[in-house]
Order: C-alpha cells, then structure tokens, then sequence
C-alpha cells in the first residue's frame, strides 16, 4: 500500500485493503472499486454486503463432493443424493463443475479438488481435496473417474498423481480422462506442440466422427 | 512515439492466471528474469494459449512497457512433452526452474543459466539415474555464480583434504578437515560426507563425466549429496525452495 493512502480516512483504507485481497485485483483497482464505492447509493452498497455475508453465512462446500452446499451439517449435499454416484467427473474448480454442468453432457457426479499440484506455488497433493476422494471411492460405489483437470502443467501433474494413487489402489475402477487436442476454431498454424501432439495421438477414424 | 517490437528467447517458469483471460507470466532468458502479461490468453481461440505454460521453451515477441511487457506473439521451440509425461518429471523440473528463478535477477546475464537449464530439461528424460543430472546441474549453477563447494582443501586451515570422511558445512561452502572439526564448535551445523560421495562431487567438479558410470553410484550417495548442495543454496538464498519438500529425497 502506497504512503499516500495513510492520508485517507481509516474505513476507506481498510476497504481498500479488502479488495486487494481478492483475486487479479492490484492496489490500484482495489481503490478504483473503494472510491466507486463510496460515489453509490446505499441501498446498493448494502446488497452488496448481504450478498457477501449471506454467501459465507449460509453456503459451504460438501464435506463428500466439496462443491458449494446451503447444508452445512449434513455429510452430503443435495447435489450429491441427485446425481449418479458411479461416475465421478474429478475437476479443480467450482467454476469448472459449473461449466460442465452446464453443458449437460455430463450425468454423473463431481468431486471439486479445490485447486491443482504446483511445487513451485507450494501446492502438494495435502493441500487438495483428495483425502474426500479416496473417501467417496472407499464405499464402493463408483465405477468410473473421469479426470477433468485443466490442460496446463499442474492440471496434468495433479491428473497423473490421481492417475497413480487410484490405479495402484483400485483396480476395479475405470480411470478415463478428457480428450486433449485442437480446439473448435483455432489455428492450426498456431497451435502448440503440445496440443499439436495430443491432437494426433488422440486422432480418430473418420468413420467414428460421423 | 510507439514503441517497437522486441523478441527474446526463453523458458516459462511460472503462470498466473489474471483478469477475465489474461496471463501474466515469468520467463528466464539471457537477459535474467522477466515478466510479461498475455492478454487474453485463456480463451481458447487464443493465438497464445498453449504456448503460455510452464516448462516451454518459447520465443517472444513483445512490447516493452515500464511495468509488464506485453506479449504479441509466441513460438515454441521445444515443450519438452517427454517430461511432461511423468509425474516425477514434473516435479523435478520444477525444483530445477525454481532454483535458476532464485540464483537470477532482472537485466542480469542469465545466458550460462539459460543453456544449463535447456541442456538439463532435454537430456532428463533419457537419463538413468534423473537425479544425477540434477545434481550435475546444481553443482554447476551454483559454481557459476559465485557459489561453488570447496571440495579439496579444509575451509579453515587450508591444508589439503586427506582420503576419508569429512564434515560438510554450507555456511561456509566447504569441508573441514578432521583437526579443525575437532576444534571448532560446528558440530550442529556440519553434515558427514562419506569418501564416495566426496569422489563423486570432485568428479563432477572436474567435468568427467564419463568417470561417473565407473564410481557405481547408488541413490542414498546421489541423494546424499543433493541435500548437502540444497542445504548451500537454502544458505545462500536464505529460504528453502518450495519445490524442495516435493522432490523424492
């Protein structure tokens, strides 16, 4: 925080070292947001504060799935319950579930790890949520896990590790994870060699496309 | 005026995902360590997206600005996809880029860094004993930059080393001879050497490496010896490097 900012009123101060705290916001936008903030109404400063509070006063993530639950005490959400526990759909992020959820294509359940293996961040496996995961695999319901961890270096680091501790242990359950290659309208002039190289080995028949 | 375009060759150490889609990223290059945002490069359409990523080996086309450089264009040169296969790979190449990332600076000449780093990421994933070439290039970054173990005279009285065990302090980069250990109070601080694995650091001292296939090297002796070098570098930089409790040792 700039010395300049010890000229401001303690509030304005405190509310800007708030936001800096968020993701992708710098001191600069966290005082951009704070003097944006005191320029609006207060009925629309208020909402914004009940949303915060009700967010982290009524929702959690599920002690099983570890998505985002409103039933605090019990064991298993909702989400948890409606969807076919058979089929695990592994992802990083609530985000990630989201988006898949929201694509419709997948019908079983998912299990959030709430971020992925980066050595070099200081992030190891212990501090993912794959302790629930052995949990959920434990009572025998699954079948199959689909690793759904983002193409980058720690996605792939975090799917091998899962890949490892899952095959060594159960060898009952199907691993399977997502297609790698071209994305839909890119390039291929501009592709990477690795997604150039995913693309091929995962290459399919054209009869199977069609 | 507007300003030029420039391109310099590196490798991605590191990403961090900003904003809506942007990247901002570090690249260790000849010129030291830089930083650089990817606008837009979490969108899958981007031109930039796949080359963004850790561990690639890319040249950069750029805008310089007074705060992160913004990148226009990539090309990869190599992504070194064998490494990206293996789980303990991964993790080894990542000790390897975190260490160079400590021993660099900004505007620096990291040339010599640059090639070590490339030379090392390309011959890993042939290797038969993969911590060997880590400590081959430790040794040598740490030599390089003012850093190296003395490994044939005592750090006290200067006499020569005799053939036997000897005790190994980071604080001061070398060993003690028997005398001089028995005399000083560093006991704490001192870390056994064993005569093999005191042979296998001179011979890699000495760039012979074709000698080392004849000292039948175990682990524990290869092992042994990373610790006593990760030890010097946690000296050096005053913090262990978070990558270090990841590596199997």
């Amino acid at each position: 925080m700039t010395s300049g900012n010890n000229s401001l009123p303690v509030e304005v101060q405190k509310l800007i070292i708030a936001f800096s705290t968020l993701p992708g916001i710098g001191p600069k936008t966290a005082q951009r947001l704070s003097y944006f903030v005191l320029s609006q109404n207060k009925e629309e400063t208020l909402k914004l504060s009940e949303a915060l509070i009700e967010v982290k006063e009524n929702l959690s993530f599920c002690k099983t799935c570890c998505f985002i639950t409103s039933d605090k005490n019990s064991e298993s959400c909702s989400y948890c319950y409606e969807k076919d526990s058979a089929q695990i759909c592994v992802v990083e992020n609530v985000i990630d579930a989201i988006t898949i959820e929201m694509s419709g294509i997948h019908k079983g359940s998912f299990h959030v790890l709430h971020g992925a293996i980066s050595p070099i961040n200081g992030i190891g496996p212990e501090k993912l949520k794959i302790e629930e995961l052995m949990k959920r695999i434990n009572r025998g319901e699954t079948k199959e896990i689909i690793l759904a961890t983002n193409p980058t270096l720690e996605g792939e680091a975090t799917g091998m590790y899962l890949n490892k501790i899952i095959s060594e242990n159960y060898n009952n359950i199907k691993l399977t994870k997502l297609a790698r290659g071209l994305a839909s309208g890119t390039d291929l002039e501009y592709s990477d060699f690795n997604t150039l190289s995913n693309a091929f080995q995962n290459r399919t028949s054209i009869d199977e496309t069609n | 005026m507007k300003p030029t375009s420039n391109h310099i060759k590196g490798i991605i150490t590191r990403c961090t995902n900003y904003k809506e889609a942007d990247r901002i990223f570090t690249l260790i290059s000849d010129n030291g360590i830089m930083k650089f945002i990817a606008r837009g490069a979490k969108k899958p359409s981007s031109r930039l997206s796949g080359h963004i990523e850790p561990l690639n080996y890319v040249t950069l086309y750029y805008r310089p600005s007074k705060s992160l450089n913004s990148v226009s264009q990539v090309e990869s040169i190599n992504a070194f996809l064998e490494i990206k296969k293996e789980y303990n790979l991964i993790l080894r190449a990542q000790y390897m880029m975190e260490l160079s990332e400590s021993l660099s600076s900004e505007n620096e000449d990291s040339s010599y860094i640059l090639s070590l780093l490339i030379s090392t990421l390309s011959n890993i994933h042939n290797s038969k004993i993969p911590d060997l070439d880590i400590l081959i290039f430790e040794f040598e970054i740490l030599k390089h930059q003012g850093f190296g173990i003395r490994l044939f005279d005592c750090t006290n009285c200067n006499k020569e080393l005799e053939r036997s065990d000897h005790y190994f302090s980071s604080k001061v980069g070398g060993f003690y001879c028997g005398g001089c250990f028995e005399s000083k109070e560093i006991h704490h601080e001192s870390i056994k050497v064993t005569i093999e694995q005191q042979l296998l650091l001179r011979t890699i001292s000495r760039k012979k490496y074709k000698d080392l296939i004849n000292l039948n090297l175990g682990e524990k002796e290869i092992n042994n010896c990373r610790k006593l070098i990760q030890k010097s570098v946690e000296d050096i930089i005053g913090v262990q490097l978070k990558t270090v409790k990841f590596s199997d040792l």
